[in-house]
This record gives C-alpha cells, structure tokens and sequence, in this order.
C-alpha cells in the first residue's frame, strides 16, 4: 500500500495486451454481461439521454456547411451547394493568411500556458504557509475573470509608444518597442498577454492532482534522502503525467481558436499580415450577410481539425508514455 | 457524518436531474412577472381619464377586430399584438416598469384598446441573432423592426413571403402626419414597396441636417491664437502646429483606429469617400457618367499624399491603431489637451467635448465647429450625405390587425412630433423623461424627417428672440433648455453644472452651432449626396469584404509603408476582389 | 519532512519573491479596474485614474441597481447555478465512474466514451438548437439554460482521470465488504475525490454564473434574465449603436461613461466567484491524506 505505482492510473502493460473482447459476441455471453454491469449501463441513462437529445439532436445543423443557408427558408428548403462555402472561403487571400496565424498565436498560446500553469502549481506548492499558499493562488487567479475589452484598455495605455512599458525600457537604454503596431511583435504580445491572463486559471487542475498526491510516497522519499528538486523530478512530474497531458489534449479541441476577444479589442490593419486570425476574420465579413452558412463550414472545418488532433495526441499518449487518457 | 452528507448530496441531485428532465410540457411557472401590469401610478398624468384596469392579456385578441375609422379612435375589442424590438442598452425604467409595461404601453392599451405583449427583446446586439433564429423556427412576432444591421432580411422575408402588405392599413388608418413623411422624404419609401405592396414601413431619419461633419476646434487655444480664419487647409495647418508649438498639444489632428475621424476630411480635397464600409463607400458620376466609389477617383490619391506626409511631420499619433474611439483612449487624447483639433459628427458635445470642460478646469475649453476647408478657401468644403433610414417595422403575413399597428405608430408620432399634442409639462415628464421615450421602441416609432430641422429652428430662435412659446416637442424644449444652460454659465464665466447640456448647446444653441454651420451649407448648395439612394443592392451579398484590404492598404499609405504610387495597383485588386461587382450593381440599381 | 537545506532555503525566499511580485502584476489591473468603477467619466475619459478612485460616484453601481432589476435577474442566477451545477454534478459523477472502468470491468466503455467525446467536438450550431428549445416549449424557462449542457464532457474526462488516479485498492477492499457499485461510488469514492469534485464544481459554477449569451437568446422576458445576461443590457455598445445614430445615441452616451459601467459590472459579477472560490479551494490546496481512509 502506498507505493507510488498505486497512484498511476490504471494502464496495461505494452507487451502484455490482453486479447480484446468482441462486445457483441453471443447472445449468452452478452447477457451474463448485462447481469454484471447493469448498474454501470444505468448510471450512464441519464446522462446519455440528455445528451442524445441536446447534443446530437441539433446536429443535424452541420449540413449548413454545404447549403447556401437562409433562416426563412431554414434547413428543408435552402439551396445546396455542396462545397462553395468552403470553395469561396478559401478563394479570399485574406483568409488563407489567417490560418498560419491561428495556428502560430494559439500553439504558441497552449503550450506556454501549459509549462506556466505548471512551474507555477509546483512553486505555489513548495509554500508551505497555508494562508500565503490561499492568497497567492487566489490573486493570481483573478485575471481569468477580467474581460479583454477592458484589459485591452490598459494593455493599450501601458504598451503605448510613450506609455510606462517603453518609459522604463528607455530608461534601461533599450530602443522602443511598438508592441501593438508591429506585426513581428503583435503575436508576441498576445500570446504572453494571454499567458499571463490565464495561467493563474490553469493551475487549479494542476494543484488538484498535486493535492491528490498520497503524502506517503513523499515521506518515503524523503527517508531515501531525496532533495526538494529530485522529489518533484521523479515523483510529482511523473504523477502528473497523465493529467499534463489530458490538458493539452483537451486544448487541441480549441487549436483553431486564438482567441477572438483580446485579438479583435487589440488588434489594428497594420498588423493584419502576423495578427490576424479565422474568428476575426470572419467577423469583419460577417457583416456581409451569409455568416450562418461560412461560419458553420469555418466551425465543421475546425471540428475536423481538432478531431485529428486530439486523435493524435490520444494515440501517441498511449503508444508512447502508456497514458490512456478517454 | 461525512458519508451522509455525500449521501444527501447525491440524492439531492438525482432528485434535481428527475425534477428537470420529469415533464417538459409543463415547465414550473417562470418567476412572477410585471404582467398583469400595475396600474398607472397613484396620479397619473397620462392623458387618460379613463378607469386604471391594467391591460389583461386574456382579453385580448389577434383575431381580425373591424377598425375605426380615425386613428385616434380605440377599437372595440382589445387587440394583441405580439411584438419584437431591440432592447436598447442603457434603457431602464422606473418604479418597476419594464419594457412590457411602460407609460407607453398602458398609454396604447388606454387610448386605443391595443395590448403589446413583447415576445422578445434582446439587447441591440442580439436582436438580429435572435431574430434569425425566429424565422428559421417560422414563428416570426406579429409586428417586429429589422434592424440597419441587416440590409438583406428584408428582401429575405418579402422573397419567402413571410411579411404582409401593410399598404391598405397605411392608406386607410395611419395618420396625415405619418403619411406625410413621404412628401418630405419621398424616396425612402419606395425601398420597401414591391409589386404595389408595402411589406415594411421605414422609421426614416431624423433629418439630413445631421449627416455633414465639422472640424472641431478647441476654444480657448482657438482664441489664444488670435481666432484666426479657417477658410484654407494651409489655414488648419497652420492652426495645428501652433497648438502643437504654443499649448503643448502632442499632435495636430486626432485620429483613430478606423480612421473615420481622418476619412472625413476627405472633402477638403475635394475627395469623397464617406466611410469604409462595406456597405457604403460614396457613389458618383465620373467624367463618363458611370458611378464610381470616391477611392478611385484621382482627389482620394491627393488626400492620401497629404494623410502622409502630415503623419510624416507629426500631426497624427504615431500610435493612431490603437485609438479605439469607443474604447477606453477614445477621447482621453481630447480630454488630456493632447490634441485640439477633430474632425467629427454634430454631437461632439455630448461625447468628449463636455469632458474637455471638467478636465482642464477651464469653462472655456470646449470644442466650437467650423466647416471644413478647402485648398483654395473661397467655398467651404461639402458637406456629404448618405441616404439614411433607420431600419424597418415589418408584419408577420399573418398578423390580422395592421391598423392597430398603424393607430399605434400615429399616436406615438402625435405625442413626439406633433405641434397639436399640447402636452403639460408634467405629462412631457411622464412619457419622455429621463429616457422613458425609449418605451415605444423601435418597432412602433417612426421617425419625422423633418425633426431635427424643425427642432434647429425652433430652438435657435427661442434662443435669439427668448420667445419660447413654440418650442412644442420635449426634444424643443430639452434642448433649449441645455441651451441656456450653458449660455448662462458661459456669460458667468463659469463651468456648468450639467456639463452633458454642452451637447445641444453645440448641436443648435448659437448662430456658430454646428447645425447652424450646416444649414449654411445646405443653403450655399455645398452638399454632396451619394448615388447609392437606397438600400443596398443584393449583388453586395455575394462578394466578400473589400473594404478590409483598403483599411489595411491605407494605414500602410499613412505610416509610409507603402507608398502613395501603389495606389492604382491597390484599386485593381479591389475591383478584381469584388469592387467590381458593386460597382456593377451600383450602376444598375442607381445609374 | 522538514530538513531544509541551504539550497531549498534560498530557494524559498526566491519563491516567496517570484510569488509576490506574480501577484502584483495580477492584481494591479482589477485594482485599477475597481477605482475605475467609482471614478467620474470625466476622469475616465482623460485616463487620469490609476489605482484610487478620482471623482468618487457611485453611480455606475446604482445605475445596475436602479429599478430592483438586480435583485430579480440575481436570484435567477442563483436558481439557474443551483440547477445547473447540481445536474453537472449528478451526471458527472454517473458518467465519470463508469467509464473510469477498464473495458473488461465494462464491457460498452468505449462505446459510451465515444458517443461522449464527439458532442465535444461537433455540434450543430444555434439554429436547430433553438428550434430544438422552442418545440420542447422551454423558451423562457430555466431548464433551457440549464438541461442542455448537463454533462460537461471536458470536466467529466478530467473527473474520470481522477477516478482511474485513485488507488484499485479502495474500491476492491468496498466490494469485499459487499458493496455494490453505488454504494462503493457513493461512499467511498465520493469522499476521495474532492480535490477534483472542488475543481470541476468550479467549473460547473463559473459556466453557469458568467455565461450570458443563452440567457438572451432563450430568455424572452427580461425579468427572467440572468444577472449576467441583465448586466449585458446596461453595456454601451457603442459600435451597434453608431450604426443606428441620430439623438438617440446623444442621450445614451450622456448617461453613463461605458467604462466605469464596465468595470462596476466586471466586480458586481465577480464578486460571487471570489465569494465561492476560497469555499472551494480549501479542497485543492490542502493535502488530501488517502492514506488515513485507506486504513
């Protein structure tokens, strides 16, 4: 009891797989099966009846995506198109630019937010004042809840070209720096604006599962003579394996997605070339009209894009570390 | 102890989980509601004398009740009408009124038997969504506006034939007064007849007198200047720099991320662009007679020269992309004495001119307007406008009462507009005070295209003559009222009190007003319409967004990225990206 | 537990440093925020307020209170949190507990998993499910806020993780005892698992208090709006406004200095969650001793 490998979860060893059961095998087997698991099947009703309602039910909008869609025509009587809301999507030059951009500002953004959130959760746990621990998590958690339109505000008076930032920057003998107006560091700017943002957000899983630790394997530890580092090293990094790695699963749901609030409240033309992303985009077209139908083709798009990679990244989870992460 | 209280919890929510999911059809009563209305207050100054029953839902009807004749005169069965209007932010009622039961509901409901029953009213934002979302559900409210927002529902619905010809209804049982809108703006109605039918009525505007910009200039610098002529752009520039050299301003003129502030300056070039939008850009004649937007002609490349070169030598921030007018450093330049000079709408007074005031501590440092110069300085520059409507009021195809509609609209109309309403001030207070005018809402108030005009006039002379005896709307009298205010306080040498009154001041309270500035240019023939005098053609629906790429191209012009030569390269592209075809459009709808 | 040695030494005050500067960087700007909301325009419009009120009013918080609106749209949020997190919660916990098993404890797992992990990707867009809400016939009432997102799928995969963290022994040993599935995952697993119930409870709250673009689409009558969906409708947006122009616009703006409005509502809707979250994190900061119900 209490050896660290109770605390990983419950994966099969690689070269000891065992032979996969076919569900639908005979009828016999099938019902010696239910006889088992029928508590299981019943506390999946509920949530599997709402879903099938509120969550499958409507998914019959997808096929917006390949109509010239109407609201007084609704779904029965709108043209079809077949691919033209993509075909014409991708016919915009100003579009196709937004793509790289997406995929740069919001890679960039999971990734630095998931190392921050992390170094930050394994600092906050090495203060050991409990009130401290409280008020400095509570602190830094606030940004979360603060709207970009008002951020953007003060980011806009302090990143100024003669606001505090480029004042103290100047003072330190550095050449002043156009955060907002140059489209080499717009995205920059964006991504650790929003890592700043939300990092204080992010460690509330993180701290969670060092929470869920069991004491005992530190204590062993600790009798082993392992130093403060070499504890975290081996053990608490380990342990969080799975979850670190379920998060930026998870976040790969949303890797088409840069986050449209902060860019639209902080971005300008001049930097439209590096800052300029899909959701933006398409809300500048929107007013054109037709914004159901492109931006049900943008959503499919992105679906589909986040399926292969949140695929991917299960896959490799499992082939590689053994995490089964779904 | 701990095991139970898991135990509770659990059953609690399987509990919650039944209870929501136990009987759709009859969902718990939604929270007690404002409805049935309460009655009218204690001493009701409506102009009812009636009995106070509240309006009771149960007793109206939608099916077809015969009309009276007159518009004044109630029906005699209650009428429902379901209706659906953007909820304007900022809007509140007091006293628990909302706006299902404001001084304006119960004033239909006394008056002429008419009960609205709001079926939804999201806020401005999410009215189109919500609206949308209605009419793929087929269930479109009885009587509902659409918005400017959405130039294309229109055409939308009368092409599905969702909407009803509210032709025979306005003929019959509008008011002369809401008829006569068309004498003095007769081409807006024609957007929304079809076939002989008209399937929406437009809430017009409130006047062209609101539509040319001014150049904003900061007093108390203006004078410490000598109060110099502003009749050339040599003239401005001038101005600007001596702002810039002798009151401390950082820059000459102020400028935003959308650049509208600097696009209106357009004309002193003689270029006329309006703004970039996608649906607008200004339409004229070229040298051939085919309608052109104002980017392709050769002024725009002028104004673009000197757009640089004044970013060149320091008139604009440097950091203008980031100036969000509405946002947070909108108008903090202005307020901070930063800058003097703007270009921008007649109600400057109302927005940042105000807090000019308050800020430099100096009862003198507002903002005066001028017309804006021009190269040569013998003839100011023209005053642009556009065709503006501002949005529809639209039928569901079948709603059987469009003259309760109609009777609604004319009353609204005689208690806003009308010379003959004879309100007492307490009645004015009760249905237009502090804001409460917003209860009729946009899906039952049509707007007199004459308003703003009249409203100049009225209030200009009862400033010079004093005489006040025909100031007959609250719009009249609010703003004499602001006028004076600040007339006073200005002769005392003092701050205001209310420094918001500087808003009508500078509107139309003194001879060098800006409504007054622009009635002289309507009165000289200084004025530029667009060729774009309706609704926007379909075909602008099937291009993309082209005005992005001109943002783009024109910030880059300014800050000296590109140069001023690339521009007739930038033109092409926009033709070749769907300039083109609403170029084509234009031509065919208004050439 | 407690040797120190010189290194963690510096390292602590390092840490302690690093943490303190961190959070004056995160709290400045709320701080500056909460100033803002009791500053007069005039002194917003000209930037002049930093970190203290200049012109104290306290008019953009009467504004929000002004006519007894608040309190309605308040306690319909309390109802629609209370609903809501209490369906989140309940079907979490039933779906997370079953599909933390391992395909041979239960044999449709991944099935289940699967049919789950899709709504997490797809979806249909707000027509068909507004269509989907108005022919049930619940416009205007709470369930539509609160039914359809019943399962948060992104909090449930974490919560199973969790499950599957917690040691095999705990629920073998429960079984031993005789106990069946709900017991076990009512008795024993629930007790366990409050670190990750705290966090997903967090969640689950903060969805349904700040979310409030459903509350108006579904929500016909505004007394049944929201508090957050309500505060949205005392927002300036200048941008939908300028479209529509004219006088209107002049007395609106007259009003209310749209940031100061911002900021009061930003900290009246904040104020809940900062209520609730120390309640909840007390689960998440302090150790969890397993062990001790291990036995």
């Amino acid at each position: 009891m209490g050896s660290a490998t109770t605390n990983l979860p419950q994966v099969q060893p690689p070269g000891n797989k065992v032979k996969k059961e076919r569900y639908f095998g005979s009828p016999i087997r099938i019902i010696k099966r239910l006889r088992r698991e029928w508590p299981l099947h019943l506390l999946m009703v509920p949530a599997f009846i709402v879903t099938l309602i509120f969550s499958y039910g409507p998914m019959y909008g997808l096929i917006m995506a390949f109509q010239d869609f109407n609201p007084a025509a609704s779904f029965a009587n709108s043209p079809w198109v077949g691919l033209e809301n993509f075909r014409w999507l991708f016919s915009q030059p100003a579009f196709i630019r937004t793509i790289p951009n997406t995929l740069f500002i919001s890679i960039s953004k999971i990734v630095l937010m998931t190392l921050a959130s992390i170094i930050f959760s394994l600092m906050l746990n090495e203060v050991r004042v409990s009130f401290c621990k409280r008020f400095f998590q509570t602190i830094v958690y606030i940004p979360h809840f603060i709207s970009w339109v008002i951020l953007a505000g003060v980011m806009q008076t302090l990143l100024a070209s003669d606001g505090v930032v480029n004042q103290f920057i100047i003072s330190l003998g550095g050449d002043r720096v156009a955060f907002l107006t140059d489209p080499s560091i717009f995205p920059w700017t964006m991504i650790w604006s929003d890592v700043w943002k939300g990092f204080g957000f992010g460690t509330v899983v993180y701290l969670a599962t060092i929470t869920s630790i069991d004491p005992e394997i530190y204590e062993s530890a600790v009798i082993d003579g392992a130093s403060k580092f070499r504890q975290i090293w081996s053990i608490t990094l380990p342990l969080m394996g799975p979850i670190i790695v379920l998060m930026a699963t998870l976040a790969m749901g949303n890797v088409l997605n840069a986050g449209f609030d902060q860019i639209y409240n902080l971005y300008s033309p001049v930097v439209y070339s590096t800052g300029d992303i899909i959701d933006t985009y398409l809300f500048r077209i929107g007013l054109e009209g037709g914004r159901f139908a492109v931006g049900m083709a943008v959503g499919l798009m992105r679906s589909v894009v986040s399926m292969i990679l949140m695929s991917l990244s299960l896959f490799f989870a499992y082939r590689v570390a053994n995490y089964r992460l779904f | 102890m701990k095991k139970l209280l898991a135990l509770v919890l659990v059953l609690a929510m399987a509990f919650a989980l039944l209870a929501a999911c136990a009987d759709p059809d009859t969902p718990d009563e939604p929270p007690a509601t404002d409805d049935p209305p309460a009655v009218v207050d204690d001493d009701p100054p409506a102009t009812t004398n009636e009995d106070d029953t509240p309006p009771v839902a149960t007793g109206a009807t939608s099916e077809f009740v015969q009309p009276p004749a007159n518009w004044d005169e109630p029906f005699d069965q209650t009428v429902l009408i379901r209706a659906a209007a953007p909820h304007g932010v900022n809007w509140f009622f007091e006293d628990g009124d909302d706006i299902g039961n404001s001084p304006w509901t119960r004033l239909w409901y006394d008056e002429l038997n008419v009960q609205v029953e709001w079926e939804f009213t999201p806020v401005t934002d999410e009215y189109v969504t919500r609206l949308q979302l209605s009419i793929a559900a087929g269930d479109l409210p009885d009587v509902f506006h659409i918005p400017v927002e959405d130039p294309f529902m229109f055409r939308n619905l009368v092409s599905h034939d969702m909407l009803l010809d509210l032709m025979p209804a306005y003929q019959n049982y509008a008011s002369q007064r809401i008829r006569d809108f068309e004498l003095t703006d007769p081409d807006t109605i024609q957007n929304f007849i079809v076939d002989g039918q008209l399937f929406a009525l437009p809430r017009y505007y409130y006047g062209q007198i609101d539509q040319p910009w001014h150049m904003w200039v900061r007093k108390d610098w203006f004078e410490a200047e000598g109060s110099p002529e502003i009749r050339t752009v040599d003239d401005l520039e001038d101005l600007m720099h001596a702002f810039i050299d002798n009151h401390g301003a950082a820059y000459g003129i102020h400028v935003d991320s959308d650049l509208r502030w600097l696009l209106r300056t357009a004309p002193m070039w003689g270029a006329y662009i309006g703004e970039l939008a996608d649906n607008g850009y200004f339409w004229r004649p070229d040298e051939t007679g085919r309608l052109r937007p104002g980017i392709t002609f050769p002024e725009f490349e002028v104004a673009l020269e000197n757009w640089a070169r004044w970013f060149d030598e320091g008139l604009i921030n440097p950091d203008f992309m980031t100036i969000d007018q509405w946002g947070d450093n909108g108008v903090s330049e202005v307020v901070n004495a930063r800058v003097g000079i703007m270009c921008w709408w007649q109600w400057w007074g109302w927005w940042g001119g105000n807090n000019v005031v308050v800020m430099q501590d100096n009862y003198n440092a507002y903002f005066v307007p001028f017309n804006l110069p021009t190269v040569g300085g013998t003839q100011p520059a023209r005053g642009q406008v556009f065709w503006a409507n501002n949005g529809t009021i639209a039928a569901s195809a079948d709603f059987q009462n469009p003259a309760a509609l109609m009777k609604v609209l004319s009353m609204n109309d005689h208690m806003v507009f009308s010379p003959d309403a004879n309100l007492t001030p307490d009645q004015l207070e009760y249905f237009m005070g502090n804001g409460r005018e917003h209860g009729m809402s946009p899906a039952f108030q049509m707007i007199d295209p004459q308003a703003d005009l009249l409203q100049f006039q009225h209030v200009l002379h009862a400033m010079e003559t004093g005489d006040t005896s025909e100031l007959f709307t609250t719009g009249m009298q609010f703003k004499h009222r602001d006028s004076l205010h600040i007339q006073e306080a200005l002769a005392a040498g003092q701050i205001p009190e209310d420094i918001n009154a500087f808003g009508a001041y500078l509107q139309m309270g003194f001879d060098g007003s800006a409504y007054a500035r622009s009635q002289h240019l309507f009165d000289t023939g200084r004025i530029v319409q667009t060729a774009l005098w309706g609704e926007i053609p379909e075909e602008f629906l099937e291009v993309g967004a082209t005005a992005d790429m001109l943002m783009e191209a024109i910030m880059l012009i300014i800050i000296g990225a590109r140069p001023v030569s690339d521009w007739p390269d930038i033109i092409e592209e926009w033709y070749a990206q769907g300039g083109q075809v609403k170029e084509d459009a234009v031509n065919r709808h208004f050439g | 537990m407690h040797f120190r040695t010189r290194g963690e030494k510096i390292f602590n005050v390092f840490n302690y440093i690093f943490m303190v500067l961190v959070c004056l960087t995160c709290a400045l700007p709320i701080i500056h925020i909460l100033a803002v909301s009791f500053s007069s325009p005039a002194y917003i419009a000209g930037a002049r307020v930093t970190f203290w009120p200049m012109g104290f009013t306290l008019e953009p918080y009467l504004f929000a209170f002004r006519g007894g609106r608040f309190m309605t749209a308040f306690w319909v949020s309390v109802e629609r949190v209370f609903w809501g997190v209490g369906i989140n919660m309940f079907l979490m916990v039933t779906v997370a507990y079953p599909l933390a098993k391992s395909t041979q404890e239960f044999s449709a797992r991944n099935y289940y998993m699967a049919f789950f992990a899709i709504t997490m990707i797809f979806g249909g867009g707000l027509i068909p499910f507004f269509i989907l809400i108005s022919d049930i016939g619940w416009l205007d009432t709470i369930w539509s806020l609160v039914v359809p997102g019943g399962l948060p799928v992104f909090s449930m995969v974490i919560l199973m993780n969790f499950i599957r963290a917690l040691p095999k022994e705990l629920e073998e040993a429960a079984m031993l005892d005789g106990a069946g599935h709900f017991r076990c995952l009512a008795l024993v697993l629930l007790p366990v698992l409050k670190p990750a119930l705290a966090t997903v409870a967090l969640f689950a709250f903060l969805h349904h208090w700040n979310e409030w673009l459903l509350g108006m689409i579904f929500m016909n009558n505004p007394a049944n709006f929201p508090l957050q969906t309500y505060l949205q409708t005392l927002l300036t947006n200048f941008g939908a406004l300028m479209r529509q122009g004219g006088p209107e616009l002049q007395q609106i703006i007259a009003r209310l200095n749209e940031r100061a409005g911002r900021s009061a509502q930003l900290f009246l809707g904040m104020v809940p969650i900062l209520l609730v979250y120390p309640f909840l994190q007390k689960y998440f900061t302090k150790g969890l001793v397993i062990g001790s119900v291990k036995g």
